[in-house]
C-alpha cells in the first residue's frame, strides 16, 4: 500500500471519540506497590521473569567462580570434595533449568506481544502462574546449598549414583522434585507462546510475514512440548524408586540405569536447541537492524529452524556413545549429529550474507553479535568432533566436552542474549545502556571467555576429566587451569560491568523510546501499558521499513480496535496462516489466583521433598482452591455478542469452542500428556525387553476379563461425556450424564487396579512390575482429574454457566476422551507386549 | 484453524522432515529389536533382513520426499512463487534428503549387530 492511498482505507477514521484512549488505558492500568505481585499481563510478568532469570545467572556464576578458584592450583583445599560436588551440580542445574530455559521464554513473553502487534498473549494468567512457580521454587531450590542439602550427582543425575543407596540424603530429592517447577513453568510458557504466535498476530501478518524470532519461538514451543515430557517421566520414576523402592534403574531387579540416560537425554539434547534456537531467532532479528538491510535467505532460515527442531530429537544418544550401545545404533545418532550441522550452517551463512551486503553499525550490539558468530561456529565445530565416535570415546567426560558445551551455550546463547538486552532495553523505560560501558563489558567477556574455555580443550586432550575437585601437580594441567581461572574472573568482571550499565539505565527516569535503532518490527511502534493504541494491519515482512507512517497511524487510533469495547482487556484473535480477524478475545485483569496457586504448587513440591506430608497436603489444597477460583471466572457469557473494531466490522466475542485459544491450548497440553505416557510406555517396553521372560518370574498378568471390563467402562465414560455435550441446556440431564461418566472412569480404573492386584502385582519386586504400577498410577491421576472436572462441570451447570455455546465442556471433554484412550492403550500395551515378545 | 486447513498445510509443509524422522526412528528401532536376543537367545531378525528393511525404508522415504518437493515446485510455479510454506517444503525436502543419506551410510557400511 502506498501511504497516501492506504490512509484513506484505514479501518478507523479521525477524530477518535473523546475518552476512548482514557478508557483503554484504565482497563490496562497495572497494579502499583506490593500489589504488583498480582499483575496478570505478559509485559509486566515478562520483566519479573527476565530479572529473576538474570539473578539466577549471576548466582550460578558465583558457583562457577568458586569452582575455578578451587581448580586454579593443584591440590587446592578451598572446597572439599563434598562441597565441590554440590557446587558443580548446582552450577549446571541452575544454569540449565533456572536460567537458560526460563530466560528464553521470559524474553519471548515480554517481547512477543508487541512484536506480534497484540495487546497481550491469550493466557496471561498462565504466564503469571508459570513465573511465580518458577521464582518461588527456584529460590527455595537454590537455598539448599546453604544447608548442605543440595544435590551432588551432576546436573544429569545418573543413577545408580543418584539412587537411594548411593545418595541417601534429600539432595537428589530436591533436584527431582525441584525440577518439577521448571517443567510446569516451561510447559505453561510453551503453550502460551505457541497459541499466542499462531492466534494473536496482527491482521495481515501471515506466516510468510511473521518475524523470524516468532518462528524460532514457535519451533521452540513445540520442542518443549515433545522434549520436557521425557524428563517429567524420568524424574517421576527416579523419585518413585527413591521414595518407594520401585526398581526402575536397579539392574539386579530387572531395571536398567541406561533407561534414565535415554529419558534424560531425549529431553537433554533437544534442550540445547531449545536454548539455542531463540538465540538464533534473536540474531536473525538483530543482524538486519545492525546491517540495515533485510535478512538474507529468510525462507531458508525458517526452514533451517524447523529442520533443526526435528533433527535435534535424534541426537539424544549423542551423549551415550560410551554407554555400551551397539556400534550401528551409536553411528545412526552420530550421523544425525552431523546432519544437524547443515541447517545450523545455513543460518550462519544467512547472517554472514546479511552483514556482507549491509552497512554494519559499529556498536556494542554488533560486537556481541559478531562475538556470538565466532564462538558459536567454534563450538559447533567441536560439536562435530564429538559426534565422531572414536574421537568421542577419547574425549568423553573430559574437559574437552566442558569447553565444547560452554562455547555452544555461552557463545550460542549468552552473547545473543546480551545483544538482545542492549537492543530491547529501550522498550522498558526508553533508556539505553551506555555504549562505552557495553563495549568494555563485551571485550572483558569475549577475552575472558576465550581465556577461560579455550585452554579447557587442551586440558581435556591432555586427559583432565571433568568433575574432579583437584588434581596432582605433576599431571601438567596447572597452566591451563590457572589460565582458565584468570579468564573466568575476567568474564565475570565483564558481566558485572554489563549489569552495572543495565542498572544505571533502569534507574533513569522513563522517557518515550521512539525507534532508536530504526528497526523494522512492530515492537518499536509507540507502546503504553495497553500495548499499541490500535492493532496494526500488516502488509509486509518489515512493516516499519516499508511503511514509515505506520507508527503515526497506529498511535492516532486509525487501525483495528482503537479502544476497549467492553471496558476490559481485549485483543484480536486471528487465523493461524493468513492472520485474518476471527474474533475478540476477552483477557483477564490482574488478580491473586495465579500467585497463590503458584505458591501452593511450590510449597507442595518442597514440603513433599522434606517429608512434611501435612504441609504438602495443605499447599496442594491451596493451589487447587486458587486454580478452581481462577477457572470459575473463565468462560462467562460476554456482555456483548459482537464488538465494533473498525472498517464497519464487528468481531464476535463468542465463537465455537474449536476456534478458541483455550481449545487449542488443551490440544497442546494433551500432546504433552501423551508424550509423558509414551515415555512411561517406552520405559515399560525397555525393561520388558531386558527381562529373560515377560512377565518376569514372580509376576503375572491379570485375567483378560479385567482389562476388557476396564476398556468397556472407559468407552461408556466417553459416551456419557458425548451425551452430556449434546444435552447442554438441560441441566439435570447434563449433571446425570457427567456423574455416570465420571463414575464409569473411576470404575474402569478400579477394575484395572483390582485385576493387577489379584494377579499379585508387587512394584518393589522387579522393574517390570514397577513400570506397570507407574503406568497405572498415571492413569489413576487422570481419572482423579476426570472426576474433579466432572464435579466442577456439574457445579457450573447448576450455576447456569454451562450453556450450549460455552467452551468449558468441549475443552474438558478433550482431556476426558484422552483419559479413556490412554486407559485402553495401557491395557493393550501391558497385555499385548508379553505375547509379542514371546 | 479449520477454515484455512491449518493442520493439513502444516503437515504438508513438514512432510519431508516427518519422513526423515520416521525413517530414523524405524532404523533405530529395527536395530534395537533386531539385534536383541529373543526367546532361546536367537536374534529376532537376521542381519541381512534388518539391513534390507532399513535401507528399503530409506529409499521409500527418499521417493516420498522427492514427490513432496516436486509437488511444492509445481505449486510455486503455477500459483504463488513467494508462498513461504511451499518454499519451506522444498528446502525441508533438501535437508531431509541429506539427513536420510547420512542415516543410510552406516546402515550400508557397518555390520548391523556388532557389539559396542
Amino acid at each position: 500500500m502506498s501511504d497516501d492511498g492506504a490512509s484513506e482505507r484505514l479501518p478507523n477514521p479521525l477524530p477518535r471519540p473523546p475518552g476512548e484512549l482514557e478508557r483503554l488505558a484504565a482497563a490496562w492500568q497495572p497494579p502499583r506497590g506490593w500489589r504488583r505481585l498480582s499483575a496478570v499481563n505478559n509485559s509486566q510478568v515478562g520483566l519479573f521473569y527476565i530479572a529473576t532469570a538474570l539473578g539466577f545467572f549471576l548466582l550460578a556464576g558465583v558457583h562457577a567462580l568458586l569452582m575455578r578458584a578451587q581448580l586454579a592450583l593443584p591440590e587446592n583445599t578451598l572446597l572439599g570434595p563434598e562441597t565441590y560436588n554440590q557446587v558443580f551440580t548446582m552450577h549446571g542445574t541452575v544454569m540449565m533449568f533456572l536460567f537458560a530455559v526460563p530466560v528464553v521464554e521470559a524474553v519471548a513473553v515480554f517481547v512477543l506481544p508487541a512484536m506480534l502487534g497484540a495487546r497481550d498473549l491469550p493466557f496471561p494468567r498462565l504466564s503469571a502462574y508459570a513465573f511465580w512457580a518458577y521464582a518461588a521454587g527456584g529460590l527455595a531450590f537454590f537455598a539448599t546449598i546453604f544447608f548442605g542439602a543440595s544435590p551432588d550427582g551432576g546436573w544429569f543425575m545418573y543413577p545408580p549414583l543418584t539412587g537411594a543407596k548411593q545418595s541417601p540424603g534429600v539432595g537428589a530429592d530436591f533436584w527431582l522434585l525441584g525440577i518439577g517447577f521448571i517443567e510446569i513453568s516451561a510447559i505453561a510458557g510453551a503453550i502460551e507462546l505457541i497459541i499466542g504466535i499462531l492466534m494473536t498476530r496482527a491482521p495481515g501478518m501471515t506466516l510468510g510475514r511473521m518475524p523470524v524470532y516468532a518462528w524460532a519461538m514457535l519451533v521452540v514451543g513445540f520442542m518443549i512440548v515433545f522434549a520436557f515430557p521425557a524428563v517429567i517421566a524420568g524424574t517421576a520414576l527416579l523419585e518413585l524408586e527413591r521414595a518407594l523402592d520401585w526398581p526402575f534403574f536397579i539392574a539386579e531387579r530387572g531395571g536398567d540405569p541406561l533407561l534414565w540416560q535415554h529419558l534424560f537425554w531425549f529431553f537433554g539434547h533437544p534442550e540445547v536447541y531449545i536454548i539455542f534456537l531463540p538465540a538464533a531467532g534473536i540474531v536473525s532479528t538483530l543482524v538486519p537492524v545492525v546491517a540495515r538491510v533485510p535478512l538474507a535467505g529468510h525462507r531458508a532460515v525458517v526452514a533451517a529452524l524447523v529442520a533443526t527442531g526435528f533433527f535435534s530429537f535424534a541426537l539424544w544418544a549423542h551423549h551415550m556413545f560410551t554407554a555400551g550401545l551397539g556400534v550401528l545404533s551409536a553411528t545412526l545418532v552420530s550421523a544425525a549429529s552431523m546432519a544437524v550441522a547443515v541447517p545450523s550452517g545455513m543460518q550462519v551463512f544467512a547472517w554472514l550474507a546479511t552483514l556482507a551486503r549491509g552497512r554494519v553499525r559499529r556498536d556494542a550490539t554488533a560486537l556481541f553479535l559478531l562475538g556470538f558468530l565466532l564462538l558459536f561456529v567454534l563450538g559447533g565445530l567441536t560439536g562435530v568432533m564429538v559426534a565422531v565416535l572414536p574421537f568421542d570415546t577419547q574425549a568423553h567426560d573430559s574437559y574437552f566436552v566442558v569447553a565444547h558445551l560452554h562455547y555452544v551455550l555461552i557463545g550460542g546463547m549468552v552473547f545473543p542474549l546480551f545483544a538482545a538486552l542492549l537492543h530491547w532495553l529501550p522498550l522498558v523505560n526508553g533508556r539505553r545502556i551506555d555504549e562505552r560501558g557495553a563495549r568494555q563489558a563485551f571485550w572483558l567477556m569475549f577475552v575472558g571467555f576465550n581465556l577461560a574455555f579455550f585452554p579447557m580443550h587442551l586440558a581435556g586432550l591432555e586427559g583432565m576429566p571433568r568433575r574432579v575437585y583437584t588434581y596432582a601437580p605433576d599431571l601438567g594441567w596447572t597452566r591451563w587451569n590457572l589460565l582458565s581461572t584468570v579468564g573466568a574472573f575476567a568474564f565475570a568482571a565483564g558481566v558485572l560491568r554489563f549489569a552495572a550499565g543495565l542498572a544505571a539505565a533502569l534507574r533513569r527516569p522513563a522517557r518515550d523510546a521512539g525507534n532508536p535503532w530504526q528497526a523494522p518490527t512492530l515492537e518499536w511502534l509507540p507502546l503504553a501499558e495497553h500495548g499499541v493504541r490500535s492493532i496494526p494491519q500488516i502488509d509486509s515482512r518489515d512493516p516499519l521499513w516499508r511503511r514509515p507512517a505506520l507508527a503515526e497511524e497506529v498511535e492516532a487510533g486509525r487501525h483495528w480496535l482503537p479502544g476497549s469495547v467492553g471496558g476490559g482487556r481485549e485483543t484480536l484473535v486471528t487465523s493461524p496462516v493468513g492472520a485474518r480477524i476471527r474474533h475478540l478475545a476477552l483477557l483477564p485483569g490482574d488478580g491473586w489466583s495465579p500467585f497463590v496457586a503458584a505458591l501452593g504448587t511450590a510449597g507442595f513440591f518442597l514440603a513433599l521433598t522434606v517429608g512434611w506430608a501435612g504441609t504438602a497436603a495443605a499447599c496442594a489444597a491451596l493451589a487447587a482452591a486458587a486454580i478452581l477460583r481462577w477457572l470459575w471466572d473463565c468462560d462467562r457469557p460476554p456482555a456483548i455478542e459482537a464488538a465494533p473494531i473498525g472498517a464497519g466490522r464487528r468481531a464476535p466475542t463468542r465463537v465455537p469452542a474449536a476456534h478458541t485459544p483455550a481449545w487449542w491450548a488443551m490440544v497442546i497440553l494433551l500432546l504433552v500428556d501423551a508424550t509423558v505416557f509414551a515415555s512411561l510406555a517406552f520405559s515399560h517396553v525397555h525393561v520388558s525387553m531386558r527381562a529373560e521372560v515377560c512377565p518376569p518370574p514372580g509376576a503375572a498378568l491379570p485375567d483378560a476379563h479385567w482389562p476388557l471390563a476396564a476398556a468397556a467402562l472407559l468407552v461408556a465414560s466417553s459416551l456419557c461425556l458425548a451425551g452430556a455435550r449434546r444435552a447442554l441446556g438441560r441441566t439435570r440431564r447434563v449433571q446425570a450424564l457427567l456423574a455416570v461418566g465420571a463414575g464409569c472412569a473411576v470404575a474402569a480404573f478400579a477394575s484395572a487396579w483390582q485385576g493387577h492386584g489379584r494377579a499379585g502385582l508387587e512394584p518393589t519386586a522387579d522393574a517390570w512390575s514397577a513400570t506397570v504400577a507407574a503406568l497405572l498410577g498415571a492413569q489413576g491421576l487422570h481419572v482423579v482429574l476426570v472426576a474433579l472436572m466432572g464435579a466442577v462441570l456439574m457445579l457450573r451447570a447448576q450455576a447456569g454457566l454451562l450453556d450450549p455455546r460455552s467452551r468449558a465442556l468441549p475443552c474438558c471433554g478433550l482431556l476426558w476422551h484422552y483419559t479413556s484412550a490412554q486407559g485402553v492403550a495401557l491395557a493393550g500395551l501391558v497385555h499385548g507386549l508379553p505375547r509379542w515378545l514371546g | 484453524m479449520a477454515a484455512e486447513r491449518f493442520l493439513p498445510r502444516l503437515a504438508w509443509a513438514s512432510a519431508p522432515l516427518w519422513a526423515w524422522a520416521l525413517h530414523f526412528f524405524l532404523s533405530y528401532v529395527l536395530v534395537a529389536i533386531g539385534c536383541d536376543a529373543g526367546p532361546g537367545g536367537a536374534r529376532r531378525l537376521d542381519p541381512a533382513t534388518l539391513r534390507a528393511l532399513a535401507v528399503g525404508a530409506g529409499l521409500v522415504a527418499w521417493l516420498a520426499i522427492a514427490a513432496c518437493a516436486r509437488g511444492a515446485c509445481r505449486v510455486r510455479a503455477r500459483h504463488a512463487p513467494g508462498r513461504l510454506l511451499d518454499a519451506a517444503l522444498a528446502l525441508a525436502a533438501l535437508l531431509a534428503a541429506i539427513g536420510i543419506g547420512w542415516t543410510l551410510l552406516p546402515l550400508l557400511l557397518l555390520p548391523p549387530c556388532a557389539p559396542a
